[in-house]
């Protein structure tokens, strides 16, 4: 398993993250990631398969509410931080690619 | 009549009853001390001055009516900028929410205006919170009130740093791996993480859900206690918010301010000292456990195994929550939107990223990419798997632990303040400063961080950590409190008094 990360790899990683890096923050980021990752990399193999895994510090349950009407924001309020809305929606760009 | 701003919250709030002050004096007075230091210290985004003294006059009112919501009511109070202030600015220390201002509260924010305290404004921060010496907000680093050329601490330097140079009596925090405990430490001032659950995470826009917790940035130990009574409670809003009776915080601090702590068992964590930390923040921790021991104290030496793999389990489960989390930032509903170049018509993926090239610092793209590699095909048992079984191990260590202790003792933070610059091009040498507050994230215990006084090779403020059990809070307050106050007659009066930057009121 690999501990560095090359610089398509991060590449990658950014596109599945959906953030454009420029060429010199790839150059950047790929030796640090890889320093960050060999360090975090120590925990493997320190738990064995007889450890359950902790997601959370509480036990979560799911909780439940009455349906009943409430006041909540308006749809103003709502739109109010958007950076583009017409007639009570939010606009955006296209979201079907040129393949659709 | 005056308004002394280096008097405790606790002191103001006593002022305040008596009608030797007023919440307008006490507001004004906060927000003249801002325009005055504020440009060299730099702890606040933005300023709420309007509203606060609105907020001010209407304490007034009802104190003149015989009436008053509490002890803090008039006491001004910062807020950092992750918390969402209705009709007020939030930022996150991030340029993709520059401008925004939340149309709703987060909890915390609707009890302190409820407790009829005024918000004078939002505090800097690290971006989202990813820091640990507000080096990586957007708007430009605070400065440490005890040397304007070192950090704060972070990510809550703002907070901390705004109640360090008696800017604000109070200030709210949150604390992901350490954020609040952290620049308490480097500033000299108390800071008190809750057990998990215990206080509203509803309206902080969230860095990683499972480690999270709002808390109180203040000069003493009782006033963190006036302040988490304030915010504690249950919130419907909130799934993860305990439904429990809340401890007599203040009870438990006024208990621990005699300076009486027989039959306290206090368990000085082995894995939390030693090598690599700077020997006059252990020697400030030393001499504080010779304290709790004549205080009536037992003190034991405890081991926690798996501490020493916590700062790698906080930086695979932090990053894997915070990729998720920020999905939210795509440039459709609400923040900054940025059109790619050269691109005609272009479709809703290729804003998202090319807002979130401009909109995102380099910390924060550097944990979205770790996270999404840790969460990614393949990798995930390995990294993010481990680390959930990690998780489980740490919080054994504390179960185990606090059947010998009452509470767990650490130095907060493995060194002083160190200077700005020193450390932002290098993330891991960055990410050890939170070597001693994270385990307490992972496990959701309480921690709080009190001035253990000052390192004799630089002069500067060190911390000493008290944890508890959770939902066992009060016991923190209890050891903090006497610790405070057996330190506070040792140096004769608040260590903040002996900051060199603060001398004569001229910072």
């Amino acid at each position: 398993m690999p501990d560095a990360l090359s610089r398509d790899e991060v590449a990658h990683l950014a596109d599945l993250a959906r953030i454009d890096l420029t060429a010199a923050e790839l150059d950047h980021l790929a030796p640090q990631l890889s320093v960050i990752l060999e360090s975090v990399a120590s925990i493997q193999g320190v738990a064995g398969a007889d450890v359950p895994p902790t997601s959370h510090a509480l036990p979560l349950t799911n909780v439940f509410r009455e349906d009943v009407v409430a006041p909540c924001l308006t749809p103003e309020q709502a739109l109010s931080g958007a950076p583009e809305a017409e007639q009570q929606r939010f606009v955006v760009p296209r979201i079907l690619g040129d393949e659709q | 009549m005056s308004a002394d701003l280096r008097r405790t919250a606790a002191q103001l709030s006593r002022d305040l009853a008596e009608g030797t002050t007023t919440s307008v004096e006490l507001t004004q007075a906060s927000l003249d001390r801002i325009a005055q230091v504020d440009g060299s210290v730099h702890a606040f985004l933005a300023l709420n001055a309007d509203q606060a003294l609105d907020s001010a006059r209407a304490s007034d009112e009802r104190r003149g009516r015989g009436e008053t919501t509490g002890p803090l009511d008039g006491v001004p109070i910062a807020v950092k900028d992750v918390l969402a202030t209705e009709g007020l600015a939030t930022t996150c220390g991030s340029r993709i929410l520059e401008g925004w201002v939340p149309p709703y509260d987060a909890t915390v924010v609707t009890r302190v205006r409820g407790a009829g305290m005024p918000i004078l404004g939002k505090t800097n921060m690290d971006e989202f919170a990813m820091g640990s010496s507000t080096e990586h907000s957007a708007y430009g680093t605070t400065h440490n009130p005890w040397d304007l050329d070192r950090i704060p601490g972070g990510s809550g330097g703002g907070s901390a740093a705004a109640v360090a140079s008696f800017e604000a009596p109070l200030a709210l925090g949150t604390d992901t791996g350490g954020s609040i405990r952290q620049p308490g430490a480097v500033t000299g001032t108390v800071g008190v993480k809750p057990t998990y659950g215990g206080v509203s995470r509803y309206g902080l826009v969230a860095l990683a859900n499972s480690l999270d917790q709002v808390g109180p940035v203040t000069r003493t130990v009782e006033d963190a206690a006036l302040l988490h009574t304030v915010i504690a409670g249950h919130d419907p809003r909130d799934s993860t918010s305990l439904d429990q009776p809340v401890p007599d915080f203040l009870a438990a601090a006024r208990q621990g301010a005699t300076g009486d702590l027989s039959g306290v068992r206090i368990g000085v964590i082995t894995e939390l000292a030693g090598e690599g930390w700077q020997a006059g923040v252990m020697a400030r921790f030393q001499e504080s456990v010779d304290l709790l021991t004549k205080a009536g104290a037992d003190v034991v030496e405890v081991s926690c195994p798996h501490f020493v793999h916590a700062l790698a389990t906080y930086y695979l489960i932090l990053p894997a929550e915070a990729s998720s989390n920020l999905a939210r930032f795509d440039a459709m509903r609400y923040g900054l939107r940025v059109l790619p170049e050269g691109v005609d018509a272009p479709s809703a993926e290729q804003v998202m990223r090319a807002t979130r090239e401009v909109g995102f610092g380099d910390e924060v793209k550097r944990r979205i990419i770790l996270g999404t590699y840790a969460l990614s095909s393949g990798y995930y048992d390995a990294y993010y798997g481990q680390a959930q079984k990690l998780r489980t191990l740490i919080s054994n260590d504390f179960a185990q632990a606090f059947e010998v202790a009452d509470v767990l003792v650490s130095p907060t933070a493995p060194t002083t303040a160190f200077p700005i610059g020193d450390k932002v091009d290098d993330p891991l040498a960055m990410y050890l400063n939170d070597l001693a507050t994270i385990p307490a994230n992972l496990a959701g215990v309480p921690g709080i961080s009190v001035p253990s006084g000052l390192a004799d090779e630089d002069g500067l403020p060190a911390g000493f950590q008290v944890l508890a059990p959770a939902l066992a809070d009060d016991r923190c307050y209890r050891v903090g409190a006497a610790l405070e106050s057996l330190l506070v007659e040792q140096w004769g009066g608040p260590l903040l008094d002996r900051a060199p930057a603060l001398e004569g009121g001229s910072l």
